[in-house]
């Protein structure tokens, strides 16, 4: 099997757009969760979000694709945005990868939905006449559905190989990242452009979410509301955000003088097959997809030393990879220090999965691992290392990242540094 | 070894077919109907439509999930969720398979979904401005985003294995089958449900389709749909789900299991969906990756999305991988009579192959009468019989990928 490296890193989240800034404001452990009024308005338990403040597509994008994507929605100028970040970071224009061998893996669980819900409010009158048609020429579809960024990524960097979007909800991020790799590692592919774009802040979004109890309810200041492993969480912040990586092929990208940021060592997913969102306490499914995925990569468990957790605040996820972690690294679960993204910036669906991959990436390249914030009382069944409050320096050379979502779906990747 | 394939050559064949089809519900009854030339378009009856600039489509009728599907699960989910689920069964039925003979790691789902849960989505929008949104109904979190039928097929069978779902439009059903096959090829499972599920056909999903700009507006049923025509004018949406079962040749051997065919290649490209480059790219690609030449294919499942560009562009692209060397096989789009279906389409193709296969009869392209100069490709109009070995399936979406399938009958002929 061929070697799988990632080359090119664009990220747009409420702690930064561009890699370098995010990771800065990850390591410095800063919280970007923020009350919501309109969410107290709609009468729900929660009332916190994490935005990407003063995103402007305009202010990353040439004039001619901003021409193309004004007007559309925001998952879809989040997408091309980190798209267009990754692909010009990897350097591929000036390379001469053959294009019937580049494709695109991108992911999304909601695509357009706050887009959706203004237009159905306008045809049906909120609600109180049927919904009228939208005019053939509208840019609805393109903006609202998923596979817009992809294709439109696609046809302007020439990756004419495969073209298409997951929707495995909140591990399509990851998912991606392992197509990708299967694509490369396989040998169908040279280059993948693995990619997630969500943008899901919308009232519709959150009375669906708190109505099933999975947002916050933590009473405290809105900054503290995402308390992954604390014993005072009670759900997740919603979030929004955008990641994409390329791969290649590590002797191709060491021929052409890329810069390699890290080696995709392995990848799995499985369902649990239980429910479509509980998650059964002993964490036996996230455990079964960890051991298989380092056993399938020929990775030993001893050569873990960190962990990028889903880690979404919820009571019953915490648990559940606290006890996988111990079911999978048994003593030594104890030494490994593990962090949660989700602290800082919330729960952006399919998008964090890859995110805390270009995180974990961060942590590789620095020697720094990221905190998990707002981490101020033990909870007796969450007891390993959560790197509480300030990042810590520490080398990385094989980090786990996991992630769990709607569906039943547990999916993680094993990374590693390349000498 | 070709380049793509995996080092131990997994081979995957088809062992189980499941259909709910606005033509039949089940193999048999869809088949029976496709082949005396029926179709399933007529004018929209679920919903009021007028106001609407579409006023028909091919519904799936005389359905009812509860036949196939645990009643628990039916409250949950919405009616593409349902599709799936039926059709699950069936293709299980079919393959006579049961989940307990199995081990459930190395049994996995690959499905296509474009468009998610209408009616539930619709209902949570009333719900949301009539009542409040505090009191929006607590199925639809799980319930409208397109791997929901992934996750209640899952749970319903015990499925854990690798399993993926796929949004790219008309291509969407495509995704499916090509990763599903690869799952199978990568070694990641045994066996793997393939196909999709669709159910856009409600007043809010039409309203939104529409701005595909590809739906026709032709409010005749016997004239909306019609592929390659020079009176084409679009496509016409449909709604269900096909499942098939694929298995890697080596499980199917181990358990006895009936083989419709072998998957021999799925390949995919992307490029201008207005010009005919890159479907023959991923055309020419699937018959070199099969050992398939030109003259081996004895038919066709066109994409025949209906539109000017896309149909024109589609023969243009036939004529080139087949035209040059030898005459064009036959070229069919079956689904001018139960429209088409984004996420549940190309299973459904692929499984008309395989029953093409066994009965000796290619479908037909219903409604079509007059191929336009530019579409100058030998479609079958009409059901008719013929020797059928070797078939390609075609998908293009509107973005402009495309997915190419070659499959061989089983016992191999050639």
């Amino acid at each position: 099997m061929r070697r799988v490296v990632v080359t090119g890193v664009g990220i747009v989240v409420p702690s930064g757009i561009g890699a370098e800034q995010f990771w800065r404001n990850n390591t410095a452990g800063i919280s970007y969760t923020r009350d919501e009024p309109s969410m107290v308005a709609m009468g729900l338990k929660s009332h916190v979000v994490a935005r990407v403040d003063g995103f402007r597509v305009e202010d990353h994008l040439p004039a001619d694709a901003v021409e193309e994507v004004s007007g559309l929605s925001r998952f879809v100028q989040f997408g091309v945005t980190a798209g267009t970040q990754a692909i010009e970071d990897a350097g591929l224009l000036g390379s001469d990868f053959d294009r019937e061998r580049a494709g695109i893996i991108c992911s999304s669980a909601i695509g357009g939905t706050p887009e959706f819900q203004d237009a159905y409010e306008m045809l049906s009158e909120s609600g109180r006449v049927p919904v009228r048609a939208l005019p053939e020429h509208s840019r609805f579809y393109d903006s609202v559905f998923l596979n817009f960024a992809p294709a439109w990524l696609a046809r302007r960097y020439g990756l004419e190989g495969h073209c298409t979007s997951l929707t495995t909800g909140c591990t399509a991020g990851i998912d991606s990242l392992g197509l990708g790799f299967d694509l490369v590692r396989s040998g169908e592919l040279d280059v993948a452009v693995t990619a997630a774009a969500e943008a899901p802040l919308s009232g519709i979004a959150y009375a669906t979410l708190d109505v099933i109890g999975s947002l916050s309810r933590t009473d405290c200041p809105p900054e503290r509301a995402s308390r992954p492993f604390d014993a005072r969480r009670g759900g997740f912040v919603l979030g929004e955000g955008s990641a994409t990586l390329v791969l290649e092929e590590l002797d191709a990208a060491r021929r052409r003088g890329a810069r390699v940021y890290g080696e995709v060592l392995a990848c799995g997913s499985l369902n649990n097959a239980h429910h479509m969102t509980d998650l059964a306490a002993d964490g036996a499914s996230m455990a079964a997809v960890v051991s298989r995925c380092l056993r399938e990569g020929g990775v030993g468990p001893d050569a873990i030393d960190y962990i990028n957790a889903h880690g979404s605040s919820t009571p019953q996820n915490d648990i559940f990879e606290t006890r996988a972690f111990k079911t999978v690294f048994g003593e030594r679960a104890r030494a490994i220090p593990i962090s949660s993204t989700k602290s800082m910036i919330g729960h952006s669906l399919s998008s964090a999965s890859l995110v805390a991959v270009v995180a974990t990436l961060g942590a590789m390249r620095t020697g720094v691992v990221p905190p998990t914030i707002n981490y101020e009382f033990p909870d007796p069944d969450c007891d390993l290392d959560y790197v509480p409050n300030r990042s810590r320096q520490w080398p990385v050379r094989t980090a786990l990242v996991t992630a769990s979502g709607f569906g039943g779906i547990h999916s993680c990747t094993v990374l590693g540094t390349v000498d | 070894m070709e380049v793509g394939e995996a080092p131990d050559g997994r081979r995957v064949v088809v062992t189980g077919i499941g259909l709910i089809n606005p033509l039949g519900i089940g193999r048999e009854p869809f088949w029976g109907a496709l082949t005396a030339g029926r179709v399933a378009i007529a004018p929209i009856e679920r919903f009021d439509s007028d106001g609407l600039p579409v006023r028909v489509a091919a519904e799936v009728r005389d359905f009812r999930a509860a036949d196939l599907v645990p009643r628990r699960l039916i409250a949950k989910s919405d009616r593409f969720a349902h599709h799936a689920m039926a059709a699950a069964e069936l293709a299980f039925q079919d393959a006579d398979l049961e989940m307990t003979s199995l081990d459930p790691f190395r049994v996995g789902i690959s499905f296509g979904n474009n468009s998610g849960g209408w009616d539930i989505c619709e209902r949570g929008f009333e719900e949301y401005y009539r009542q409040g949104p505090s009191v929006v109904n607590a199925w639809q979190a799980t319930a409208w985003f397109p791997t929901a039928p992934q996750g209640f097929v899952s749970i319903r069978y015990g499925i854990r294995g690798f399993s993926k779902s796929f949004a790219a439009d008309r291509a969407s059903g495509a995704c499916g089958v090509l990763f599903g096959h690869r799952s199978i090829r990568w070694g990641h499972n045994d066996v793997v449900l393939t196909g999709g599920a669709e159910a856009p056909v409600t007043r809010l999903g039409m309203a939104s389709h529409v701005t595909t700009g590809e739906l026709s507006l032709c409010p005749d049923p016997a004239r909306a749909y019609l592929p390659f025509d020079a009176a084409r004018s679009g496509l016409v949406l449909g709604e269900g789900s096909t499942v098939l079962v694929l298995e890697s040749l080596e499980h199917a051997r181990g358990r006895g299991a009936r083989i419709y065919a072998e998957v021999l290649a799925v390949e995919q490209r992307t490029g201008d969906p207005e010009r005919p480059d890159a479907m023959e790219s991923a055309l020419r690609a699937a018959l070199r990756t099969s050992g398939t030449r030109p003259e081996d294919v004895d038919v066709v499942f066109a994409e025949g999305c209906g539109t000017p560009a896309g149909d024109r562009s589609e023969a243009q692209a036939l004529r080139r991988v087949f035209g040059n060397e030898a005459p064009c096989p036959p070229v069919t789009a079956p689904r001018a009579a139960y429209g088409h279906l984004f996420g549940a389409s190309f299973a459904t193709e692929l499984a008309c192959g395989l029953l093409a296969m066994r009965c000796g009869v290619i479908p037909g392209t219903a409604g079509t009468t007059s191929i336009a100069p530019e579409c100058e490709i030998p479609l079958v109009r009409e059901p008719a019989p013929a020797e059928v070995r070797r078939v390609v399936v075609n998908a293009r979406s509107r973005e402009g990928t495309n997915v190419a399938l070659v499959a061989a009958r089983w016992p191999n002929a050639i």
